[in-house]
């Protein structure tokens, strides 16, 4: 949307935009529900989305681990998220697959929601460590709701 | 920029690389001969030329000048002949051209790993220095001596000393600017034409002197000697050219000149041109078997350089386009049609695919003569520190071999050659007299082709592994126990266990508290296997055993419940069905079977790998008895599905960090179909069980 803006935009247009990008860093988060809860991840890190896969088991890994999947010759190993935060399983689900640090991996979640635009100050730490894990901060999104920043390397070294 | 600079570092790493090999199979055979041809030490000169170039180019300053000074001691023997060398003195020409070989490979060494270079080249340049004062019969009082071209230089006309008053080359320009660079930079030519590039930014009107610096290398003594001087028609444009000379990489001074209004340009000019004259016509002499010898090299080598990175893609997609394939023709929506022409064009593909994966993987495959050659290296230098003479035989040079494989296993070749020379051959030369050898010992590497495998045999004729010193020292070590009976080859296994090494004394050349065990392991790592034969007196001979490729393998694959498992062929011996009263229990729950009186333990990939589904009862299953190194048992499965050319795939990075590698599964493979088939190492998983237990 925005770069339909910036193609038909006059020359005013385009410096009033790029002041305003100038003030406001933004990163842009996808969303998915995992356990009635809103995630967001780096949209960067976002390789791609499936829904049609086969898991295949991989034996002797972390329970969360479900195995890996063949992605056009790829092997990629799935983690479950609500494994992973002592969830029970869900059958019907998709997966996000992402870049992390060079690892490609691919998170198994209940559903996507949509792309949000945040900005860098909006996003506020997490009050207590202790508690949740896999979250490294956390923001109120304009249309209501709180989505959780899912924090990608607790999620492969952790 | 970065990749940019990376590129040309590799390609410097590549060429440096290949000339040291070249140099060193040159030096080699001189060294045989004991005397350098007037080939070799045209060529000899014409790659330290070359080393010493590309090393200023990148500025490995310490490189360079080694280089240089080799070059000038060849550019010495290169006139003179070989004959100036006197035969006494050679030895010691030799042992400097490999000291300098040593020292040039340690220092790309520490390039590749990204270390600093090492500053310390005083001892080595000073060794060429008074070896060039030696051959030349100069006194070796003098501190510096220079070198030889520099000298005839001189000879041509005794240089002015720097900064005295110069001369205009053209009366018109007037305002001059004499510019020195770092001294022993190197390349001054180019350096003295890279600051007229960007003197030419402001001014394009000015006369250099010397002149065509561009084009001639031979200026480069000139500029190091008297500078290099740009005149000007105006001291403004001068003023402006200081400038850019103070932003030019490596200038050390410079300083302004102005011409007497009534210049003598010839006094300068004549000995300027009649130097470069002296200087250049050695060059032409060198250029001239340079260019004699191109078209031969064009005729032997038709070869480019391809980065393994690329070859690794070609065979990924070469891969994936074979299991594309199957997919297709094997698709389920074909089943019960009846497509004559389908069938016969999809054969006609397969043919095709066959051959394309051949060619690619051909492709990767090296011969092992070069890490066969590298070996004479050892064998020389080890005979000459031991006093043992030894002759290296090669038989099967051109054999060829996965590049990745020939990486892996040359650090395990040179190991057993080191341990040849200094354990296996006799000490004394009357040792082997007195058994009846030849005095000179023989070390013999040999490569095989058969069939998937290649066979690697380093076999010496010294005095054998003395099996009874070998127990004793494992009962020693507690690997063996005192009153087990062991067969000869139990006992030579011993020397393959970590921390076993026969001789108490550590030498420089082996026994550095690696042995035979880190061997075992390279050799492994590589899906190789090594085995030690010897006989008391006639000699030892390590045999290894090496795919020829670990990318793609025969396999079988088996079903447990939902999962699929590719066994590696060579590892099967036979697959059986029994009956439930075959099996034997002992009285930890373990399950054995006896084949041709031997007992051989019953492994179910169902329990070992935790899976929900799957055949518990005997019969319903299938019996597959495996061999991996020193372990034999069976493995209970569900189903046999067949025989499959598979392509390993490594486990992505995240689920080997959990270690599933030490179970037994070494990588995955991706069936005709799609589906993900688990590749099992049957000697880990054998090790891992046993652990569990």
């Amino acid at each position: 949307m925005s770069e339909e803006n910036v193609l038909f935009a006059t020359e005013a247009d385009v410096e009033a935009l790029e002041s305003a990008a100038a003030e406001v860093q933004t990163d842009k988060y996808l969303i998915f529900v995992s356990d009635e809860l809103l995630y967001g991840i780096d949209a960067n890190l976002v390789v791609e989305i499936i829904t049609d896969h086969t898991i295949t088991y991989l034996p002797r890994l972390p329970h969360y681990v479900r195995g890996i999947i063949n992605l056009r010759g790829q092997l990629i190993p799935i983690i479950d998220i609500r494994l992973r935060l002592g969830k029970p399983p869900r059958e019907d689900c998709c997966v996000v697959v992402a870049n992390v640090d060079n690892n490609m991996i691919g998170i198994l979640v209940d559903g996507m929601e949509k792309m949000v635009d945040v900005s860098k100050e909006a996003i506020l730490p997490m009050p207590t460590h202790s508690s949740q894990m896999l979250v490294s901060g956390m923001c109120s999104l304009p249309d209501s709701g709180t989505m959780l920043i899912l924090d990608c390397d607790q999620l492969i070294h952790g | 920029m970065g990749s940019g600079n990376d590129s040309i570092l590799d390609m410097y790493l590549y060429e440096t690389n290949t000339l040291l090999e070249q140099l060193d199979g040159i030096l080699l055979a001189a060294e045989q001969a004991d005397t350098f041809s007037q080939d070799s030490v045209n060529e000899i000169f014409r790659i330290m030329h070359t080393v010493k170039g590309s090393s200023a180019m990148m500025e490995f300053s310490s490189l360079m000048t080694v280089a240089h000074r080799i070059e000038d001691l060849f550019f010495v023997i290169r006139e003179k002949t070989i004959e100036v060398v006197p035969e006494q003195l050679r030895p010691e020409l030799f042992d400097i051209v490999f000291q300098a070989v040593d020292f040039f490979r340690g220092e790309i060494e520490k390039v590749e790993n990204g270390e600093p270079l090492s500053q310390s080249i005083d001892s080595i340049v000073n060794k060429i220095n008074s070896y060039i004062d030696k051959i030349q019969g100069n006194a070796p009082a003098e501190p510096a001596p220079a070198p030889a071209a520099q000298e005839k230089a001189e000879e041509a006309a005794p240089a002015a000393p720097a900064g005295a008053a110069l001369s205009a080359v053209n009366p018109d320009y007037r305002f001059g600017v004499q510019v020195f660079f770092d001294e022993g930079s190197g390349m001054e030519n180019l350096r003295a034409f890279m600051l007229l590039s960007s003197i030419r930014d402001f001014c394009t009107d000015f006369v250099a002197s010397p002149e065509n610096v561009e084009n001639d290398p031979s200026t480069s003594e000139i500029i190091a000697d008297q500078g290099f001087v740009v005149w000007f028609r105006t001291a403004g444009e001068r003023d402006a050219a200081v400038g850019a000379a103070t932003t030019t990489g490596s200038v050390r001074a410079y300083q302004t000149v102005e011409a007497k209004s009534e210049p003598a340009p010839e006094e300068i000019k004549a000995p300027v041109e009649e130097k470069s004259a002296a200087a250049e016509a050695p060059k032409a002499a060198a250029a001239a078997p340079a260019v004699a010898k191109a078209p031969q090299h064009a005729t032997k080598e038709s070869l480019i350089s391809v980065s393994l990175g690329k070859l690794d893609q070609l065979m990924a997609v070469v891969s994936e386009i074979v299991i594309t394939e199957s997919m297709v023709t094997a698709s389920p929506d074909l089943k019960g049609l009846r497509l004559d022409n389908f069938s016969k064009s999809a054969r006609e593909l397969r043919k095709l695919t066959d051959d394309l994966q051949d060619v690619s993987m051909s492709l990767r495959m090296v011969p092992v003569s070069n890490t066969f050659q590298k070996m004479n290296r050892i064998v020389r230098d080890m005979s000459k520190k031991l006093g043992k003479r030894a002759k290296l035989t090669l038989i099967g040079e051109d054999t060829e071999v996965d590049k990745t494989i020939v990486d892996g296993i040359s650090d395990p070749i040179m190991h057993i050659v080191r341990n040849s020379m200094d354990h296996g051959l006799e000490e004394t030369e009357a040792d082997r007299i007195a058994a009846g050898k030849d005095p000179v010992g023989e070390i013999t590497l040999a490569a095989r082709h058969t069939g998937s495998e290649v066979i690697i045999e380093i076999r010496d004729d010294g005095k054998g592994a003395d099996t009874k010193a070998i127990l004793n020292k494992a009962i020693r070590q507690g690997l063996a126990d005192p009153d087990h009976e062991y067969s000869q080859k139990d006992i030579l296994n011993f020397m393959m266990m970590p921390g076993f090494s026969t001789n108490t004394e550590v030498t420089e050349f082996s026994g550095r508290g690696v042995g035979m065990d880190v061997v075992k392991k390279n050799v492994a790592d590589v899906g190789g296997t090594v085995s030690i034969t010897s006989e008391w007196g006639k000699g030892m001979t390590t045999t290894l055993k090496i795919p020829l490729t670990m990318a793609i393998m025969d396999g079988m694959e088996v079903s447990v419940g939902e999962s699929l498992f590719t066994i590696p062929i060579n590892n099967i011996l036979s697959s059986m069905k029994v009956g439930a009263g075959d099996i034997i229990h002992d009285p930890a729950q373990g399950e054995m079977l006896k084949i041709r009186d031997n007992f051989y333990h019953v492994l179910r990939a169902k329990d070992i790998f935790q899976l929900e589904d799957g055949r518990e009862n005997v019969e319903e299953g299938i019996l597959i008895w495996v061999e991996a190194g020193e372990h034999s048992y069976c493995l209970f499965v569900d189903e046999l599905l067949g025989e499959q050319q598979i392509v390993v795939k490594p486990l992505p990075n995240f689920v080997n960090n959990f270690g599933i590698k030490n179970y037994g599964i070494t990588g995955c493979s991706i069936l005709g179909d799609g589906s993900i088939s688990i590749i099992l190492d049957i000697a880990n998983l054998y090790t891992a069980v046993e652990n569990v237990y």
